[in-house]
């Protein structure tokens, strides 16, 4: 749906997509753009306004634990949910019975779940005495007077992986449907085993898909707040974003926790770059295509 | 000996049975194309040769052994699809390598394999090129070689040429015809298209819902049909109604309720069935020509109904009697007006008669 | 052999995703009915409807923080509901215009509309906060709503302008050829036709806010008491209440999200929360 804006021959009128325009990029630039860049020179500025590196410093010693933590639970996640949701994708694509159909349609539940209700339902479920360590107990896996401690790593992964992998799947398993049956048959008439298939045919033809979901699943989980904050909160190590959050709530310290922000800033520097990139090289396509 | 045999086969989607007691023997190096409309069956058939598709009965064998519910990728079969399904992230020696490369072939013997094979169908200097970077007859050519490098016992192609446009379907008609003349691979062609069928097969089984309509050589499938829908299906024909006055032998004398007496070829009929006579426009002689044929048989006064010049020929139809039927003539001396009468005659020797129904089932 | 080893892989493997997808929200429905629940026993040992009934300001309980939501759900309904307004009211021009028009600078808007996903959003709500708290806005309705706005914006303006560009030029086109003009073009033939689309972004904003948590927190706090925010307080000390209170927020969105799921691509769908 393109066509040039009207412009009279010698007059300067006002091209029709400005005003049109004007009101969602005037609120964008206001209350994104400017917080954005505000967060990034603030984590320069100390005191009244002259430019350090101490919140840096500051960061570095509180908070170097929590950067590592931060970094590794999300590399951590993202491979554990881009394996998981290739294996079920594949599992998907390949076997079309009611199981799998009934599995599908389980699947789609925590995609659906708010962030907050997850967190809720992560703090019930993976508590000392919660549903998961009283069925352990039933079952004889677990010792009634050390049930599992789960409010860390541990349990902050199940939560990510319990809401990312669903999300992942959506997005790959998407992928691997456009991907024609005679390939497969192809490989199959050359004498092709299904791991063979898996590696060498549909992974391969399936790349953009899943590297779209790794760096949607990696920028999610680097940016959330609500479930480490009722699963781990205050407790060392935590994440950045609960750090942040302490940050401001307790000290009013926003040098500091700008400086946090712009750490995690980077963290996604290059999933950031590759996003926007593959993004608008989309939407180009579909507008000369 | 790569023989395949198909024994009573039965192949069911649900409640429709798509295959009903098939019984087929494709021989060693024979390239039998199973020709049909859509939904026919041939498809169907060629599927559960591949393994792909389950039979719910019967069996099917190969070179001997029993391949039925065998697993595709157990059977030595080769596969070219109607969309070349070449991998779009391998280069051309890749995706002739993957079959060889499972087999844990020496790297050495693959190159030599693979070479030769890009030679034989002439694509050699394709090898480190993408499927995307190559036209759709190449590709079909690359998929070919990716079918016939395992050396299986036979190749199934899956109406390969329907992707191409019209001059390349013919080119590669050839090609496909003289590959399989030089490897002599036994081979399953599957296709709607009757020219195709012609040029490359040694034998043809017309097909129609799920079973054989009649089996034979080229030339017997066209000059012999032995029932309305395989005399409809190839050619241009015209029906003319009848019923049968005289039957000798073969030759066999129809004719029409408005007293018109067609001479032509019967096999299974008898004398008072109701008969089509199946005319074939090429098999017309017009005015001079019909005129200067010997036997006074099939010579008759036609009108010209239509008349429409096609650059290759004259397309006429005509009226006989109460029937319309078409004629076409190449190099034309003359030509006929609207509304004149001219004679004609038809070769009785090419004038098939085939009994008057749709449902006469006559496997070999 | 194989085949029904196979067979009951798939179907243990059917049975452990059963139990670790529905197993939390058991857990949060058994909390919503309990009224002991000791360890280790499987299930609680007494069942009371009273803090379903307290939650939804049936009945007053002497459970030890149970208060009634209506008020908080009511509140995050009004601003959910403002926030749609607002929102699509903005978003629908932009779209459109990003759909119908070859715009010279397009790449750096479409850019601007990009970031919020690329980039974590929390730091850009803590200075929200710094800014707010300047001009007065920090704690209030109108804060909170221009937060929920921001991040609805986002997905409103991206579905929205596929949803346009889906539509063939030719239809307006046919239109201003019988002589309608521009505006009437959109209104009365795009805007229709867009219908679907532009309904699956209202709601798919309007859940976005119903269910925001992280920007209501810095900005809202301790003033704004939406749904959310009701839900965070309360699940530090009375785990049933919480769940209820969950509950309540997890239905409309599951409801919904289903109703719209087809319209929408994958990535917007994996936006929620």
């Amino acid at each position: 749906m393109t066509s040039v804006g009207s412009r009279s021959l010698g007059e300067r009128k006002l091209p029709p997509y400005i005003p049109l325009l004007f009101p969602a990029v005037a609120f964008m630039v206001l209350m994104y753009i400017w917080p954005f860049v505000s967060s990034v020179l603030q984590s320069f500025l100390v005191g009244k306004g002259q430019p350090s590196l101490a919140n840096y410093v500051k960061v570095w010693e509180l908070y170097r634990k929590d950067i590592v933590f931060t970094f590794g639970i999300t590399l951590f996640n993202t491979a554990l949910t881009g394996v998981v949701a290739v294996i079920f994708s594949v599992y998907f694509r390949i076997r079309q019975n009611r199981i799998s159909a009934l599995l599908s349609a389980i699947f789609k539940l925590p995609i659906f779940i708010p962030f907050v209700v997850v967190s809720q339902m992560m703090n019930s479920f993976l508590a000392p005495h919660g549903l998961l360590n009283t069925a352990l107990a039933q079952l004889g896996i677990v010792n009634l007077e050390k049930p599992l401690q789960l409010f860390n790593f541990a349990g902050l992964s199940f939560g990510f992986a319990w809401k990312q992998i669903p999300f992942a799947v959506l997005i790959i398993h998407g992928g691997f449907q456009m991907i024609d049956n005679s390939y497969i048959e192809a490989a199959r008439s050359v004498g092709a085993k299904m791991p063979s298939i898996i590696l060498r045919v549909l992974v391969p033809m399936n790349k953009s898909s899943i590297i779209v979901a790794l760096v949607l699943v990696y920028s999610q989980i680097i940016g959330t707040f609500t479930l480490p904050y009722m699963l781990i909160g205050g407790k060392v190590p935590t994440t950045i974003t609960v750090d942040i959050a302490h940050r401001v709530n307790y000290f009013r310290d926003f040098g500091v926790a700008n400086a946090l922000g712009v750490c995690s800033y980077i963290m996604v520097l290059f999933t950031a770059a590759y996003y926007l990139r593959s993004k608008i090289r989309e939407a180009r396509q579909e507008v000369s295509g | 000996m790569a023989e395949l045999v198909l024994k009573d086969l039965v192949i069911k989607y649900g409640k429709v049975t798509a295959l009903d007691k098939l019984n087929l023997t494709i021989k060693d190096g024979e390239l039998v194309t199973l020709l049909g409309p859509s939904g026919c069956g041939k498809t169907t058939t060629l599927r559960s040769v591949s393994g792909f598709l389950p039979v719910q009965e019967g069996e099917i064998f190969l070179n001997g052994k029993r391949i039925t519910d065998i697993a595709p990728e157990k059977r030595g079969i080769g596969l070219v699809f109607q969309n070349y399904a070449l991998w779009p992230h391998m280069t051309v020696f890749k995706n002739l390598a993957f079959g060889l490369e499972l087999r844990k072939m020496p790297a050495e013997e693959i190159k030599r394999k693979v070479a030769a094979v890009l030679a034989s169908v002439k694509m050699e200097e394709y090898a480190d090129r993408f499927p995307r970077q190559l036209s759709g007859g190449q590709q079909q050519r690359v998929a070919l070689a990716r079918a016939i490098i395992l050396e299986p016992d036979i190749l199934l192609l899956d109406e390969p040429l329907s992707n191409l446009d019209a001059l390349l379907r013919e080119q590669m008609r050839f090609e496909i015809a003289a590959i399989h003349s030089r490897l002599g691979i036994t081979t399953m062609y599957v296709t709607h298209d009757q020219t195709e069928a012609m040029v490359i097969s040694d034998r043809i089984v017309v097909m129609r819902n799920g079973r054989v309509m009649q089996e034979g050589k080229p030339e017997d499938i066209y000059m012999r049909p032995q029932n309305k829908f395989v005399a409809g299906f190839m050619g241009t024909t015209c029906f003319v109604k009848g019923v049968v006055a005289q039957l000798d032998g073969e030759r066999c004398v129809l004719r029409t309720d408005d007293g018109i007496e067609l001479y032509g070829i019967a096999t299974g009929l008898n004398v008072g069935q109701n008969a089509l006579a199946a005319i074939r426009p090429e098999y017309i002689l017009l005015g001079s020509r019909a005129v200067a044929g010997s036997a006074g048989v099939n010579r008759f006064r036609a009108q010209v109904d239509r008349s429409n010049f096609t650059g290759e020929l004259f397309d006429y139809q005509l009226r006989l009697g109460n029937n319309f039927i078409r004629a076409k003539e190449y190099e034309a001396k003359t030509v006929y007006e609207l509304g004149q009468t001219i004679d004609i005659k038809i070769d009785e020797e090419r004038l098939p008669i085939v009994y008057d129904t749709d449902s006469g089932a006559t496997a070999v | 052999m194989n085949r029904i080893l196979r067979k009951s892989a798939e179907l243990a493997l059917l049975v452990l995703v059963f139990l670790i997808v529905i197993g939390p929200m058991v857990s949060l429905f058994l909390w919503s009915v309990a009224q002991k629940w000791y360890w280790p026993h499987p299930l609680p040992q007494a069942i009371t409807f009273d803090y379903w009934a307290q939650a939804l300001g049936l009945k007053t309980s002497l459970a030890i923080g149970a208060v009634s939501i209506v008020s908080a759900f009511t509140l995050s309904l009004l601003i959910a509901a403002a926030t749609v307004v607002i929102a699509m009211a903005i978003a629908i021009p932009a779209g459109y215009a990003l759909a119908k028009y070859k715009i010279p600078f397009g790449t750096i808007v479409l850019f601007l509309f990009l970031l919020p996903n690329a980039f974590p959003q929390q730091p850009v709500f803590v200075n929200i906060l710094q800014l707010f708290t300047r001009i007065g806005l920090a704690g209030t309705v109108p804060g909170v709503m221009l937060i929920h706005i921001l991040v609805g914006l986002v997905y409103g303006v991206w579905i929205t302008n596929a949803t346009f560009r889906s539509i063939p030029p030719s239809m307006e086109e046919a239109a201003r050829s019988v002589g309608a003009t521009a505006f009437k073009a959109f209104y009365r033939i795009s805007l229709p036709l867009a219908a679907p689309g532009l309904f699956s972004s209202a709601v798919f904003v309007f859940l976005t806010s119903l269910d925001e948590f992280t920007g209501t927190f810095f900005i809202g706090l301790p003033f704004i008491n939406t749904l959310p925010l009701t839900l965070y307080s309360s699940s530090g000390y009375n785990m049933q209440f919480a769940s209820v209170i969950a509950l309540i927020l997890l239905v409309p969105s599951v409801l919904f999200m289903l109703l719209i799921q087809k319209v929408l691509k994958a990535e917007y769908v994996g936006g929620m929360g």
